[in-house]
């Protein structure tokens, strides 16, 4: 059975990635332009070359956490839409910690700053959590709405106290101590934060398949009510499955700023917030789809940059793409049948 | 195995076809917004095709909407694709684009506004609170009520600066004008471009400025309201405010950009902070709107040619903040260095530099 969950599961991503890249042809050719040399180029200059294929990795390290974060929520049967708020407020308490951690050596001190990533993300999650278990507030609305709010609390230290006094122009923190940023491969781009996201997926797949607690989140995801008769505590598990998807988030955020921007300021993220949700939805939660689908979303974006460098490709296209990629997600009841019975037809 | 030998052949002759005419010199620019947003952007975007106009040997790389985070990647996806000059056109892009000139000493960086130097790093600007003063000057004159306004993207020194420009060049001619400085605290967000504009002309202002990437939304509102508008960072914005166009300044960086690329490529480009105003092209005043009499015209141009010739000082004391502070002394002149170092705003405006 899990070997024909595991087929359907595969199929499916694979279809996914030929409809993308199959409208995507249509797109340009439609506009005049080569598909084929667009492939073409892409794949040369983002996978073929080292550079390139490290450029894809960097993009990839934030997307994997973000889509953690809507994936554990996902598990207990939440919508955490606010991956990109818990971004930003992971980045603003780790923020905090790597400019007042007094000189401690770097293996000290970026766990600490990371933590307190995790610590701002999961802030950013139990509030909608906890409101949810309440009953209050629809955590969808609520992520929604946060994630508003968190740029407005970052500008306003960005701004003001934390303001770096050299930078006039350009209101940004002043920069990261060296034992505060997280180190890259060699002298590649490459951060261990590619590496930290891969950690937590498989943390990730332990904890929801091979503990007993992941079996209650799962449960709960299922059926609340039958969970509730059975002794499971729901409303813990629903405030704790947002804490933990807004960890993974903070984790993102803050190691987004400790790796490649050293500094806190408010142009910090092009969305990843969200395109982790939309890799998660694209993955069904599934770990290897989030390391397969972060992968894709990272390469069209890298290969959008890439396409406008070399062939005029507009980046707006890219935008169409992605807004693409969300009608397969739309469209995944239906691929999802599909994929099953041509996992079925090809097992016979 | 023929189809690839086919193609490895093909391959082949198409990079000793691309050996045999290849580029004098590959010139990558990277921006933050979008080429055609009548502003900041556009002025980047500009100057790039005026070089490759000027230079037609040379071979554009170009990419728009490149986040501060990506930008270390595609400008490095540009060096390999042998790029050997680079203008990382946003200001948020200094710090990415330093770290690659360390890696790539070879390819020369020519950032805009930037305050830090490296051997293959340098710096252009244009004195631009210097020719808003004429901007001021023209504003001056047009007003009916005696109010004009500024709109600001942030409240940081080279904006204050541009708005005490416009009010002393306005005072100048005028002494009765009041200037009101509001900021929306970003440099695009048009919803707040256009309530910022609608609070200013509901309070009487009749003459418009701004400082913001894209000044679209501002010139629009101004020119349904039947008010003036001066326009800046692009000449390009006079289209979306054609009858409340008063007069306005470009950033033109054309020919600049064509020496910077001699410089490199008979390699005698040096790293410096190049700031340069009106008098070298750096900053270029538009065409008068049809609204514009004869005789503001001609005083307008009078003031422009004072300038150039460095006939007139506008930050010359003595001038006082709004609390009624001396800032710069009688006998004093603040220069171009100095332009950072505004965090007040000159007597006579209304709002906060904070």
């Amino acid at each position: 059975m899990d070997k024909n969950r595991l087929a359907a599961g595969s199929f499916r991503l694979l279809l996914h990635v030929v409809l993308i890249v199959g409208v995507f042809a249509l797109f340009l050719w439609a506009n005049g332009k080569d598909p084929i040399q667009a492939v073409r180029d892409t794949v040369r200059i983002n996978l073929l070359q080292w550079r390139g294929l490290w450029g894809v990795m960097v993009r990839m390290a934030p997307l994997l956490l973000t889509a953690l974060a809507a994936a554990f929520p996902f598990r207990a049967g939440l919508i955490n839409v606010g991956g990109e708020g818990q971004f930003f407020l992971g980045a603003l308490l780790g923020t905090w910690a790597a400019l007042n951690v007094p000189g401690l050596p770097q293996w000290i001190t970026v766990p600490i700053v990371l933590l307190a990533g995790a610590v701002g993300g999961g802030l950013w999650g139990w509030i909608p959590g906890l409101l949810r278990a309440r009953g209050w507030v629809n955590e969808t609305i609520s992520t929604l709405l946060l994630n508003y709010l968190a740029p407005l609390i970052v500008g306003y230290f960005v701004f003001g106290p934390w303001r770096a006094p050299e930078l006039a122009i350009y209101p940004q923190t002043p920069e990261f101590p060296d034992v505060a940023r997280l180190p890259a491969l060699g002298t590649t781009r490459l951060h261990v934060g590619f590496f930290i996201g891969l950690l937590f997926l498989f943390a990730y797949w332990f904890f929801i398949h091979k503990t007993r607690w992941g079996l209650e989140m799962r449960s709960v995801g299922g059926n609340p009510e039958a969970s509730r008769r059975l002794g499971v505590p729901v409303s813990r598990w629903v405030v704790l499955a947002m804490v933990l998807g807004g960890a993974m988030a903070g984790l993102a955020g803050i190691a987004e700023v400790a790796a490649v921007h050293y500094r806190l300021k408010l142009a910090i993220s092009p969305g990843y917030g969200f395109m982790g949700f939309l890799v998660n939805w694209l993955a069904g939660s599934n770990p290897v789809g989030i390391v397969l689908m972060s992968f894709v979303v990272a390469l069209i974006a890298s290969g959008g940059f890439t396409l406008q460098i070399t062939q005029r490709i507009p980046y707006a296209a890219v935008n169409v793409l992605l807004a693409l990629i969300l009608f397969v997600v739309l469209a995944k009841p239906a691929s999802g049948i599909l994929a099953k019975s041509l996992a079925r037809r090809w097992k016979a | 195995m023929k189809r690839v030998v086919a193609v490895l052949l093909a391959t082949l002759v198409g990079s000793v076809a691309a050996v045999a005419q290849q580029p004098c010199l590959v010139v990558g620019m990277i921006i933050g917004g979008t080429k055609d947003d009548a502003g900041y952007n556009q002025s980047q975007y500009e100057a790039l095709m005026a070089l490759k106009d000027k230079m037609p040997c040379v071979k554009i790389l170009f990419a728009e909407n490149v986040p501060e985070g990506d930008a270390e990647a595609v400008l490095e996806n540009m060096i390999a694709q042998g790029a050997k000059l680079l203008f990382p056109a946003g200001f948020g892009y200094m710090f990415p684009a330093l770290n690659l000139a360390k890696r790539y000493p070879d390819v020369v960086f020519m950032h805009p506004g930037g305050y830090m130097l490296a051997a293959n790093f340098g710096t252009y600007f244009s004195n631009v609170q210097f020719a808003y003063y004429v901007l001021g000057v023209a504003a001056g004159l047009m007003t009916k009520t005696n109010k004009i306004g500024f709109i600001g993207g942030l409240p940081v020194a080279f904006v204050l600066g541009n708005c005490n420009a416009f009010h002393l060049g306005a005072r100048a001619v005028n002494p009765n004008v009041e200037t009101v400085f509001v900021v929306t605290g970003t440099w695009l967000d048009r919803a707040k471009e256009v309530a910022a504009t609608q609070a200013l002309l509901q309070q009487g202002c009749d003459v418009i400025g701004s400082h913001l990437d894209s000044p679209i939304a501002v010139a629009q509102t101004v020119e349904a309201a039947g008010a003036f508008f001066v326009g800046y960072p692009s000449l390009a914005v006079q289209k979306f405010a054609p009858n409340a166009w008063v007069s306005g300044l470009g950033l033109t960086w054309g020919d600049f950009f064509v020496d910077i690329a001699q410089q490199v490529l008979n390699k005698t480009w040096k790293s410096a902070h190049i700031r340069k105003g009106l008098e070298a092209g750096f900053i270029t005043l538009g065409e008068f709107g049809p609204r514009v009499p004869e005789e503001v015209k001609a005083k307008v141009l009078e003031y422009a040619e004072l300038l150039k010739a460095g006939k007139i000082e506008p930050f010359a004391g003595p001038i006082y903040d709004q609390a009624g502070n001396l800032k710069i002394a009688a006998g004093e002149a603040w220069g171009a260095l100095d332009m950072g170092k505004f965090d007040w705003l000159v007597q006579g405006i209304t709002g906060s530099p904070k």
